[in-house]
């Protein structure tokens, strides 16, 4: 899996969780600061990635994690 | 967090979490005293009445001397209210909520969560050992995306609320139910916001949606439109008997006061006799309300009127303002709500006055002018 794709399936996961498709989001976006997301919002997309990947996601996992691009280097990482 | 919400606090000049007042002087728009049931003579000389003969605290848990004949009689009464088997009484419906997973739910489970639920229900769900799975709040189609996902799991369970307080808005209660048939799941809510307010007779969401044969777990707190303290898990008689005995939020928790328990009493009594005529004062005022704040309103449909203010700076700024105008207003901002989606809930409670009412509506209209 390229990080590339990684990065396009992990913003149409949050897409889903923030219920707004037409949200304007790249690798530079910050989870917290630009979309609001909230700790157990990341609980949520983190599912979404678990189906999206048919892995499994800790929460330890995304630890540390600022932006989008921060989700899908690690989630590169461990696929 | 703090020191954001200090400096916030201090720009405003105003901190609406240590609000001091005068309660004859402001129009209180911040309580949940939806019907007014808190000032009402009937339900105050009940509590003094139940004082009288039951002493002003049984001093024990409900396992050991609190498990009177009188809160069980009560219990019943409150289930029978709430079309319900069985009741049983906590010392708060945050404990209620926080209690209830831990012995209902384990690893092999999963909860399935809406993302809006309450913090007491978020608390007692992880604190379960299960898997937590927020779905998009009041999301039908991501909720039945993320249970065709859950099959593998020993039990599901589905939580909600029946009314989302901070934004008024009503549960899809009977679709939910649906889809916890379909993938044979518990369904789990809280009528908080619900029990005395919704339905023709004040019973709760489920009156209002005319569910009946309710098959999971309600759970409500009897310090909103109850006027009293405390809270109340209910539904099959099993379920309770098996909370009643093990759930450590109520066995290891000293029991209902007998005060408690008296308001309880007194305001079934007022809500049985007088809910059409308190019922549609709430409505009226909700709407007076809604129409001063225009644009500015969030969409909800329950009796809750509540403004949209974006940062939280705006929502204390307005809260402050109204406050300075003699209105009791509550902000909320981060964790309550996301942190760009603050906002100021407004419940005009059916005790006010006409004319509160309205004074109320022609101030939020100046203060929003002002704030916005």
């Amino acid at each position: 899996m390229t990080l590339e794709n990684c990065l396009e399936r992990v913003i149409k996961a949050i897409k889903v969780c923030k219920k707004k498709p037409a949200l304007a989001i790249d690798g530079e976006t910050r989870l917290r600061d630009d979309l609001a997301i909230d700790s157990f919002e990341m609980l949520m997309l983190a599912n979404e990635l678990e189906a999206e990947f048919d892995i499994s996601i800790a929460e330890a996992d995304f630890d540390g994690i600022l932006t989008v691009g921060d989700i899908a280097r690690r989630l590169v990482e461990k696929c | 967090m703090l020191t954001r919400g200090r400096e916030i606090v201090a720009r405003a000049g105003f901190n609406p979490y240590r609000v001091d007042f005068d309660a004859a002087r402001f129009i209180d728009l911040a309580s949940n005293n939806y019907l007014g049931l808190a000032g009402r003579v009937e339900v105050k000389e009940a509590a003094i009445a139940a004082i009288r003969e039951h002493g002003a605290s049984l001093c024990g848990t409900p396992v050991a001397s609190g498990h009177s004949a009188y809160a069980r009689r009560l219990a019943e009464r409150l289930a029978a209210f709430c079309k319900l088997e069985a009741a049983l009484f906590f010392p708060s419906c945050y404990q209620a909520n926080n209690g209830i997973f831990a012995l209902l739910a384990g690893e092999d489970d999963i909860i399935v969560i809406d993302r809006a639920a309450h913090a007491s229900l978020i608390a007692g769900a992880r604190a379960s050992g299960a898997k937590i799975s927020p779905f998009v709040h009041n999301s039908l189609e991501h909720l039945a995306r993320v249970l065709e996902r859950a099959g593998h799991y020993r039990k599901i369970f589905v939580v909600t609320e029946s009314v989302f307080s901070t934004e008024g808005a009503i549960a899809p209660l009977p679709e939910i139910l649906a889809l916890c048939r379909v993938h044979d799941a518990i369904p789990v809510v809280d009528d908080s916001h619900g029990i005395g307010v919704l339905g023709a007779g004040g019973r709760g969401v489920l009156e209002h949606f005319a569910i009946t044969d309710f098959p999971g777990v309600y759970t409500a707190s009897l310090g909103k439109a109850l006027a009293g303290m405390g809270g109340v898990v209910a539904g099959k008689a099993e379920v309770m008997e098996r909370l009643e005995y093990l759930c450590p939020g109520l066995i290891y928790s000293t029991a209902l006061t007998p005060p408690a328990l008296g308001t309880l009493h007194g305001a079934l009594d007022v809500i049985e006799r007088e809910f059409p005529a308190l019922g549609q004062r709430l409505w009226h005022y909700r709407d007076i309300i809604a129409d001063a704040l225009g644009a500015k309103r969030l969409g909800g449909e329950a009796p809750i009127n509540v403004v949209a203010c974006g940062d939280a700076e705006t929502a204390v700024r307005l809260t402050a303002a109204l406050y300075r105008n003699g209105i009791l207003a509550t902000p909320f901002i981060e964790p309550s709500v996301p942190k760009d989606a603050c906002v100021v809930r407004l419940i005009a409670g059916a005790g006010l006055a006409e004319a509160a009412a309205q004074q109320a509506a022609a101030c939020l209209r100046t203060c929003i002018q002002a704030c916005f």
